[in-house]
């Protein structure tokens, strides 16, 4: 916005960040309004919609979450569930990424060409095949259904084959007259210096498989195995007279991918910008 | 060095959790299934219905720990396994197709139809038949009927509901309108006193209005069948919205949101109209009897029942669910004994002191349970309706949602939303849905 | 081939293994039998019946009906009212729903591209807090549709929902000021942006533009970053005004970007499903049913997985389409360099 060279008066920066902080507080907003009225009681939510706060802070409404319904129990699903895709999901990228880059393998384009097309097909597609086949193999039901599938993504091969075109072949050309292995390569070379992309991949992988829905709705039935999206809706429709109750359980539901945005925020962004450039 | 490690790490953690995701890990396995042992040993049958809100959930939990320290002695143990409210029947759908529904679950009585057609639930009949102390008759007839469809018995009703409409009688003294069950014990509540009484209670300064509903079959159709109309003709093999009795219900329908204004806009199914209700704005509100718990536990405000008011005749909905049976229970023989309980007139005085549903027992006492079940003060409008009401419609003779969710619902709504007049809508429902009938 | 290369191409599959193995078991083969359903009749419990092209003419075709045609002519009406009883769509809700989730789309593009590219040409300046401000923008990405569903229902709702009640504030103050003094006062609009056919849909669109915009963003705001900075001082100073350099710098420089993100949003706004069906069931009158969420109905809901499969494909045919279109389009106005 404000371009090298210009001068700017303290007038425009003020009005500035003020535009800006009032843009900020407008997307939070959403945010803001679900913390603050978890903490109300039921009918202060409609008759004091705009007010911050209600007559007192209720955190037992927190409580209520917790115990009465198993909100702790979908969270540790989920996380198990979240961290197990993600950490395949890197691993198989890793491998893939370096293949496509830097391997040369006969039909190697073509299947890359493929992979990509894959991203354009809605989930739906394949949803009921996917549900038979977990029949078939007994994970219907089982939190398995919702890792072992997910273990290997498109979007994430794509982004570390394009981060690692960008590396300069000299780095490896030393190794390689060396006489080291690919493997070696890969581990030693690469991965050190990959963090962006990985703390992106990590970040996406992260976000798509705590915010699933659709697939745990159709392939998990028992309560105890509900991840968090379906505990949600679970309480939504339990307590739709009682918004507190399910604003306060959106907010746990949330903490965690806040908190994973905000620490890996510096490389994640980069990475992201990485991938939307070059593509 | 460290960081070849750490990958290598990484690697042995990620192979494991794919050695033990094969393996699937045990302690997140669901509730256990029915097992296939003889009578003599233990057996588990797991049950689910569809509570209205978590109020009502309690009363289903308490009923199976009861019952099931009452079928020990069987060796019949009940594990109840709840069930989210969104998306019942889309689970449903899924673990009917797995082969792990529960052994004994409550559809809505619309839907019996399509399990039957698809062969996924047990005709009871053989079952019936053969059980000498069974009595079909002490059941309400109306749901019976529907589930005797061909000869088979595909379920018992767990309960019956009336629609009927609740009042914040609050409102009505705030604004000194005359009060419903007055004027239905003097015989005056008709729709000229019910689209009257609604205009009294509409204040845009207050910001009150008369009458709100959810947008749903059940609620429009009161409309339709109070008009002299019906949804369907009598042997359910064509529309029947553009007879003048449901154009009438209609259009008194459109009235009332359109032209007097006296009701807030319907949203989608269960959410808005009852929020406004909820939280005092809304004078009458109909619903069926599961909405008293949530009452119960949320209502600020004094409230009470009165039938739904006469139209050109007096309609209401005996809404109903059945209990059904999964054909691939492993225990037919105890999920029909537990079947028994759950209908039983016990099982259905206790759900219905608790403040639930209607009991389809005839039994005197499950029905002064019920009547005693206050608030409100006054059940007797829930019982009285059930002498006219219609009962929900499993359609044999076409796909439900087809016919009414994908074609008679988005019209409905377009007459709310001002798009189509009355007689457009009509015209449009049936045409498009008359030939998604199997004659 | 040496023996080099042998070995390098063995090394090459053997690193994409479990990606492709993944690829193939759990892409491949639902892929195909999802294809096969395609032409089948089937409802998920009995044998799949074949059925040929049944589900792609019933989605995609249109039958002609000579009566109701002569029949409109007969009572006087114009022939081109009459075109419309004399092709009939054999199954008009796909139709509706292929409209929805086009105007989906597009909506979507308005509301998220443009104001992405503008946040980040505001952000893109050497001033200090500016990590402060893109994270504000970018937390909404991290929220679920589930978990802010309930929040944006009350923002939306009738009656006393946030939007309305600062709508009727701001009513209320104008009409004190300047409406009621002129005896013209302003009415309370009461928008009902959930259960009204004519706001539902815009109102989707606002909620997942609002979870999107910060995403898109954030890469604008990184190509900007890329353009170096001594072409804006050569620009300002040879006095070139803020629009020029937008128009004749910026833009051609972030044309690839802005083709990246135009094709990626389009290809997942095309396949919207979860805020219909959390928000509005495709409602009121059809009027938020998207063709995704149709084939759910279809296939999952009402045990028709044959036709949901057909649309599935569809779908994907339709995207398939549009980002080919896209492709050859860019070569007209995507600088490269």
């Amino acid at each position: 916005m404000f371009l090298q060279g210009e001068r700017t008066s303290i007038f425009s920066k003020v009005l500035y960040y003020l535009a800006l902080s009032l843009l900020g507080l407008l997307f939070l907003y959403p945010f803001i309004f679900m913390v603050a009225s978890s903490l109300k009681e039921s009918p202060e939510v409609y008759s004091n919609i705009l007010s911050l706060f209600g007559a007192r802070l209720r955190f037992e409404n927190y409580h209520t979450v917790v115990t009465s319904v198993q909100m702790g129990k979908y969270l540790l699903n989920t996380t198990i569930v979240t961290l197990c895709v993600t950490l395949g999901q890197i691993v198989t990228s890793l491998l893939g990424g370096y293949a496509f880059a830097r391997l040369r393998f006969p039909g190697r384009d073509i299947i890359f060409r493929v992979y990509l097309g894959t991203m354009m097909i809605p989930f739906t597609v394949i949803m009921v095949p996917m549900y038979k086949m977990m029949l078939t193999f007994g994970w219907v039901d089982k939190l398995v259904s919702l890792i072992v599938p997910w273990l290997f993504t498109a979007y994430g091969t794509f982004l570390m084959r394009q981060f690692f075109l960008g590396i300069p072949k000299e780095l490896e050309e030393a190794a390689i007259i060396d006489g080291a292995n690919r493997f070696t390569i890969l581990t030693k070379i690469f991965v050190p210096i990959s963090g962006p992309a990985i703390a992106t991949q990590f970040t996406i992988s992260f976000l798509y498989a705590w915010n699933s829905f659709i697939w745990p709705l159709v392939a998990i039935q028992s309560r105890a195995n509900y991840v968090v999206t379906q505990g949600l809706a679970d309480i939504q429709g339990g307590y739709h007279a009682n918004p507190p109750i399910v604003l306060a359980a959106s907010t746990l539901a949330i903490i965690p991918t806040v908190l994973i945005f905000l620490f890996a925020q510096r490389y994640f962004v980069q990475g992201v910008a990485t991938t939307g450039m070059k593509n | 060095m460290k960081k070849r490690t750490l990958f290598k790490l990484l690697s042995i953690i990620v192979l494991g959790s794919f050695v033990l995701a094969a393996c699937g890990s045990p302690a997140a396995t669901e509730a256990p299934v029915a097992t296939g042992a003889p009578a003599a040993e233990s057996v588990t049958i797991r049950w689910r219905t569809r509570p209205d809100n978590q109020a009502e959930q309690d009363v289903y939990q308490k009923i199976s720990d009861d019952l099931s320290a009452k079928l020990a002695d069987q060796g019949i143990t009940l594990v109840y396994d709840p069930a989210p409210v969104t998306g019942y029947e889309d689970k449903l759908k899924a673990e009917f197709s797995a082969g792990n529904a529960p052994d004994i679950v409550w559809i809505p009585g619309a839907s019996t139809a399509d399990y039957a057609k698809l062969g996924v639930i047990l005709d009871l009949k053989p079952l019936a038949d053969a059980d000498t102390s069974f009595k079909l008759s002490d059941y309400y007839e109306a749901p019976i009927k529907e589930l005797e469809q061909g000869g088979h018995l595909w379920g018992l009703p767990r309960d019956i509901s009336t629609l009927v409409m609740y009042y914040n009688k609050d409102l009505f003294k705030k604004y000194n309108v005359d009060d419903p069950a007055k004027l239905a014990a003097e015989g005056k509540w008709d729709w000229e006193n019910f689209e009257r009484v609604a205009k009294e209670l509409t204040n845009p300064t207050d910001k009150t209005y008369g009458f709100s509903m959810s947008n749903w079959w059940g609620l429009w159709g009161y409309f339709v069948n109070a008009g002299g109309g019906s949804l369907f003709n009598a042997d359910r093999t064509a529309c029947a919205m553009t007879s003048e009795g449901s154009i009438k219900g209609l259009t008194f329908m459109r009235k009332l949101f359109l032209e007097d204004k006296v009701a807030t806009a319907p949203g989608v199914e269960g959410g808005v109209g009852e929020t406004d209700f909820l939280a005092g704005n809304v004078g009458m509100f109909p619903n069926g009897r599961w909405m008293t718990p949530g009452m119960r536990a949320n209502a600020k405000f004094d409230w009470g029942v009165v039938e739904m008011p006469k139209g050109d005749v007096n309609a209401s909905w005996l809404f109903w669910g059945p209990y059904v049976i999964s054909a691939k229970t492993a225990n037919p023989n105890a999920a029909w004994i537990v079947m028994k309980e759950l209908t039983s007139p016990e099982v259905q005085a206790q759900v219905a002191a608790l403040g639930s549903n209607i009991p389809s027992n005839k039994d005197q006492a499950a029905t002064d349970a019920f009547l005693n079940s206050k608030p409100p003060e006054d059940n007797t409008p829930f019982v009285t309706s059930a002498n006219y009401a219609q009962a929900e419609i499993p359609l044999f003779t076409g796909n439900w949602g087809d016919i009414v969710n994908g074609i008679y619902q988005p019209n409905i709504d377009n007459i709310f939303a001002g798009k189509m007049t009355v007689e457009e809508a009509a015209a449009a429902i049936c045409q498009a849905a008359d030939p998604l009938f199997i004659k | 081939m040496s023996r080099n290369r042998i070995r390098e191409s063995l090394e090459g599959y053997l690193f994409l293994l479990p990606n492709l193995l993944g690829f193939l078991i759990f892409m491949a083969v639902p892929l195909a039998i999802s294809f096969y359903y395609s032409f089948t009749d089937y409802n998920l419990f009995t044998e799949p019946k074949w059925v040929g092209l049944a589900n792609y003419t019933k989605a995609l075709g249109f039958t002609t009906n000579v009566e109701s045609y002569n029949a409109i002519l007969a009572s006087g009406k114009s022939w081109f009212s009459a075109l419309g009883a004399l092709i009939q769509p054999n199954d008009p809700t796909f139709w509706v729903a292929f409209g929805n989730t086009i105007k989906y789309a597009l909506g979507v593009l308005i509301l998220s591209v443009i104001p992405a590219f503008l946040i980040a040409w505001l952000l893109n300046s050497k001033l200090r807090g500016m990590t402060v401000f893109r994270a504000m923008i970018y937390i909404p990405v991290v929220a679920s549709v589930v978990g802010s569903s309930l929040v944006w229902f009350w923002i939306y709702q009738q009656q006393n929902g946030v939007l309305n009640t600062v709508i009727r504030w701001l009513v209320n103050g104008l009409n004190a000021l300047i409406f009621t003094p002129l005896g013209n006062p302003l009415a309370d609009p009461l928008i009902g942006w959930l259960v009204t056919p004519q706001w539902a849909l815009l109102s989707l669109i606002i909620m997942t533009s609002w979870s999107t915009i910060g995403y898109d963003m954030v890469i604008f705001l990184a190509a900007l970053q890329g353009i170096p900075t001594h072409l804006y001082e050569a620009a300002v100073v040879d006095g070139a005004s803020r629009n020029t350099i937008l128009r004749k710098i910026v833009v051609p420089l972030l044309s690839p970007t802005i083709f990246f993100i135009l094709v990626t949003n389009i290809i997942s706004s095309l396949q919207i499903f979860s805020e219909p069906f959390i928000m509005t069931q495709g409602g009121p009158a059809n009027s938020t049913l998207t063709i995704v969420y149709y084939l759910y109905q279809k296939g999952f809901q009402r045990f028709q997985m044959g036709y949901g499969a057909a649309l599935a494909w569809i779908v994907f045919a339709l995207i398939f389409l549009v980002t080919i279109i896209q492709f050859r389009i860019s070569k007209h106005w995507v600088f490269e360099e």
